[in-house]
């Protein structure tokens, strides 16, 4: 698709196996929503960064290239990231995954003129992708979607709209509520691609916790006098048993500290101020073929390990000082 | 009959008999009325001094409504200022609870550098990579 995108996906993941069969299910939820985006017309473009990959396994990106359909190829970029990243880049030792420093890599890098946050077990609803295809969006917002979990153990290999609009599959779930429409806000962020960088992505200054990053964005954004709406149409989520609202109540103390760090910060009363070069912007990129590119490692794009003026309360605005060196 | 012959025998006229009855008849009627009249004032006045009265009465009631007023008002400023200092000191604490809780996100940020670098420092002197597993 030659048009400039009117929507990014931002995604990560790598080839491991979370969740048990990972790589199976995030093929089928990607072809499933860029089928159903291509069928409405929707320009979109696909970030998906592989985060430390797994050693000693295939990159997630080759799998990708040999499974999607090529007519779809041109529409995914993927970023893959040194691990030393991870290592350097962490706070907290035992966090395997730090998602939303991931998720940020593709915001930096998206060209959409919105760009959605997601997960990849996250399928778009037919009442979303409607909406969407009659772009009203309006930029200057968050937009937050209501996730509607599907019955763990629902088979997802034919997944239709029939079958993820059957309420008889669906887990009751608490709707979102303002004024922060949070709840699974990892599932769903959209917002145009100027209020990304200004908000300047995801949380990047506490790297001890990868649960309430999401959440802790829109408090920065309400924070900032940005609007958080609910989009009214709902996203469809495949559990699994990594899914915090399944794996919560079965996960030891040093899985749940793998899979999600520090618990109980302050994600709701303390926001964030990322520095300039967010999103490691500064990391060299070199092509590994035409849609994959690594993310070499350099110190330079290493943000320092404390920055402590860039922790500010909510509701505080930026400090002038905080981007001083 | 001349009527000074009638006067002398103590007689009068029949004419100026009827005259006289019909001016004491009259006189009678405006003596009635007067007496009429002169109960309706009487009536009034003991209406007016009753009114009076009672407007005394609420007027020392409306005196006391206005004391009672005036008491409750200054006890609502009293209030106000009071409400106002509270609202303030909400302000503070939830100021001073948000410096707080920045303080303690600080902290674990700083503690987590620190067990990173020691983790880096044992990991260069050939020590476990994390020292915090063997500690459980």
């Amino acid at each position: 698709m030659s048009s400039p995108a009117y929507l990014s996906l931002v995604l990560t993941g790598r080839n491991d196996d979370y969740g048990g069969p990972f790589v199976p299910r995030f093929f089928r939820v990607l072809a499933f929503n860029l089928q159903e985006l291509t069928a409405r017309q929707i320009p979109v473009e696909v970030r998906l960064v592989e985060w430390s990959p797994t050693p000693g396994r295939p990159l997630l990106a080759e799998r990708l290239l040999e499974t999607l359909p090529s007519q779809w190829h041109e529409l995914v970029t993927t970023y893959v990231v040194d691990p030393r990243y991870q290592d350097v880049l962490s706070l907290n030792p035992r966090l395997r995954y730090l998602e939303f420093f991931a998720k940020n890599v593709g915001v930096r890098r998206s060209t959409g003129r919105f760009i959605l946050t997601t997960n990849t077990d996250t399928l778009l609803s037919q009442r979303l992708l409607d909406l969407l295809a009659k772009d009203t969006l309006v930029p200057g917002r968050v937009y937050r979607a209501n996730r509607i979990d599907l019955k763990l153990g629902l088979d997802d290999s034919g997944l239709t709209h029939t079958i993820l609009d059957n309420p008889e599959n669906h887990v009751p779930r608490r709707p979102i509520r303002p004024p922060l429409y949070a709840g699974a806000a990892g599932d769903f962020l959209l917002s145009d691609s100027d209020t990304f960088q200004a908000l300047r992505g995801f949380n990047e200054v506490y790297r001890l916790a990868r649960i309430g990053i999401d959440h802790n964005f829109l408090v920065k954004a309400r924070s900032s006098s940005v609007p958080i709406e609910d989009i009214g149409a709902p996203v469809y989520h495949i559990s699994h048993t990594t899914s915090f609202q399944v794996a919560r109540n079965i996960a030891s103390p040093d899985e749940a500290t793998a899979l999600w760090g520090k618990r109980d910060w302050n994600q709701h009363e303390v926001i964030y101020h990322n520095p300039e070069n967010w999103g490691l912007a500064d990391a060299p990129e070199s092509p590994l073929n035409d849609r994959t590119i690594r993310l070499r490692f350099d110190w330079r794009a290493v943000p320092p390990l404390t920055e402590l003026r860039r922790i500010v309360r909510s509701g505080a605005t930026t400090p002038p000082q905080a981007d001083a060196r | 009959m001349s009527p000074g012959i009638l006067g002398f025998l103590g007689l009068a006229r029949r004419q100026e008999v009827l005259d006289a009855q019909d001016r004491a008849t009259v006189q009678k009627q405006r003596a009635a009325a007067i007496e009429t009249r002169l109960s309706a004032s009487q009536l009034d006045a003991e209406k007016w001094k009753w009114k009076n009265e009672q407007l005394a009465a609420e007027l020392k009631t409306t005196a006391k409504e206005r004391d009672r007023w005036k008491n409750k008002a200054e006890e609502r400023n009293k209030l106000d200022a009071k409400l106002e200092r509270l609202t303030q000191a909400e302000q503070n604490v939830t100021l001073a609870r948000g410096h707080l809780l920045a303080m303690e996100t600080k902290l674990d940020v700083i503690e987590g550098a620190l067990n990173v670098l020691d983790r880096r420092t044992r990991h260069q002197d050939g020590e476990p990579a994390d020292p915090s597993l063997d500690r459980e």
